[in-house]
């Protein structure tokens, strides 16, 4: 084979490895980014699931809070479905207690008297990025004038 | 480049290449295993938290079965699974023993009332394991799917064993070996593993004791209980307060009872002290306490 030939095949050869390993380096940088986006992905879906929860368990409170033995009535030992407000005063003393690491606020308001109003809890921090603001209807109880009246309790969460 | 180098080359290459995407497949698959693994994690640890939130407003029990067994670590105000995912108790009150490894745990409830309402205490119970009761009690109502034993152990059961009249020394070493002992000496608890006493009063906290297995898990969740039952008190008081200010009812020697200092060693007479005196505002037609 003529020596010029034999040249070019050998500059031939050494460019296709050099194309076959760029091509195989490109391949695994390729695979190294997808595995990275794959597993930030992973992540900031386990972390969205958590929030998620910390947002259902943001909502149960709504529901447990009334019924919690702080604040609900009671008579002779049995538990009523209602929200005793004679306690309110007293839980808002202790209630660092039960909320002290949660940023959020807890209000009742009486719909028909609005002079009656109670803040339960407030833990407003210095910075937060939302607000978020969630109510539902209860029924107060006055247990010297023995009446019942209808009230709204608002829980707030800074987040 | 000679013929024969090239060759060389290309398998080295070819070796190189292989390893650094076999290294990459192998990363990916114990990476992605981890992930799996935490949200398994997760998923349980809020079946658990979910079961805790449910019953802690009933009376009852439920179980959570998992297809695969899994570590549950009580931690006195969180609990951890699989030494992984970390999960806050908020203020419930629950008994468990340090730790559990089951695929099938029981979430059970009992009231705690001194004379007032405290609080459902929540009994984290690994149904795998055996309890042996020792000895005349009065607990009955277990749910059908704990294995309550009445028998002494035979020499290779494994287990918590209560002992309701005193255990015979013999053969204490080696039972403590093969699971917690627990002596129930009249209003007292013995955890004999840790040689400590605790106090118990009524069947909800003899329970809590039992399905701490130990001194210090007890302690745990007894302390938490006392604090609720605390701010219980200030609440009533704070109540009673207000009633007096507003009824023409006689509230003071209920003000004075809940203006005690409430401790282990008076709790039971504070709390039939405050129930008389709540029952006679009831027949004298006055606003109950509680």
């Amino acid at each position: 084979m003529a020596k010029w030939l034999r040249g070019d095949l050998l500059k031939k050869g050494q460019l296709q490895t050099q194309e076959t390993m760029l091509v195989i380096f490109i391949f695994i940088v390729l695979l190294f980014v997808g595995l990275i986006i794959f597993f930030r992905f992973n992540n900031i879906s386990i972390q969205t699931e958590r929030e998620e929860y910390e947002n259902y368990k943001f909502d149960l409170l709504i529901s447990v809070f009334p019924s919690m033995a702080e604040v609900s009535c009671s008579e002779l030992g049995v538990e009523g479905e209602c929200i005793d407000v004679s306690k309110l005063e007293g839980f808002s003393s202790v209630s660092s207690d039960y909320f002290s690491n949660k940023k959020m606020t807890i209000s009742i308001n009486d719909v028909y008297l609005k002079d009656k109003s109670w803040n339960i809890f407030d833990n407003k921090p210095e910075k937060y990025d939302s607000f978020r603001n969630i109510s539902t209807p209860v029924a107060l109880y006055y247990p010297v004038e023995e009446k019942y009246s209808v009230g709204v309790l608002k829980l707030g969460w800074y987040k | 480049m000679k013929k024969g180098q090239g060759i060389q080359f290309n398998w080295i290459f070819v070796i190189i290449a292989g390893v650094i995407i076999l290294a990459f497949f192998a990363t990916f698959a114990v990476r992605f295993k981890d992930i799996q693994d935490r949200k398994d994690n997760a998923e349980i640890a809020r079946g658990i938290d979910n079961l805790f939130y449910g019953l802690s407003a009933t009376t009852q029990y439920n179980s959570i079965d998992s297809h695969w067994t899994f570590n549950f670590k009580y931690n006195c105000d969180h609990f951890i699974i699989n030494d992984d995912y970390i999960q806050d108790l908020d203020n419930k009150i629950i008994f468990s023993a340090k730790e559990v490894n089951t695929d099938n745990i029981l979430i059970w409830t009992k009231e705690f009332k001194k004379p007032f309402f405290v609080a459902n205490l929540l009994y984290v119970i690994d149904l795998d394991k055996e309890y042996y009761l020792i000895g005349e009690n009065s607990l009955d109502d277990f749910p059908k799917s704990l294995k309550i034993n009445r028998n002494s152990p035979d020499k290779d059961d494994k287990g918590v064993f209560v002992y309701f009249r005193q255990p015979d020394p013999v053969g204490l070493n080696d039972l403590k070996e093969r699971g917690s002992v627990i002596w129930v000496d009249g209003n007292n608890i013995k955890f004999l593993n840790s040689g400590k006493e605790a106090v118990y009063y009524d069947e909800s906290t003899l329970l809590a004791a039992i399905f701490s297995e130990d001194y210090e898990e007890y302690e745990c969740g007894f302390d938490r209980l006392m604090n609720k039952y605390d701010n219980l008190r200030k609440i009533y008081y704070q109540k009673s307060n207000y009633l007096s200010t507003l009824s023409n009812c006689d509230y003071s020697l209920a003000k004075e009872i809940l203006k005690r200092n409430v401790n282990q060693d008076n709790l039971l007479d504070f709390s039939s002290s405050l129930n008389q005196e709540n029952e006679r505002l009831w027949q004298n037609g006055c606003e109950v306490i509680f």
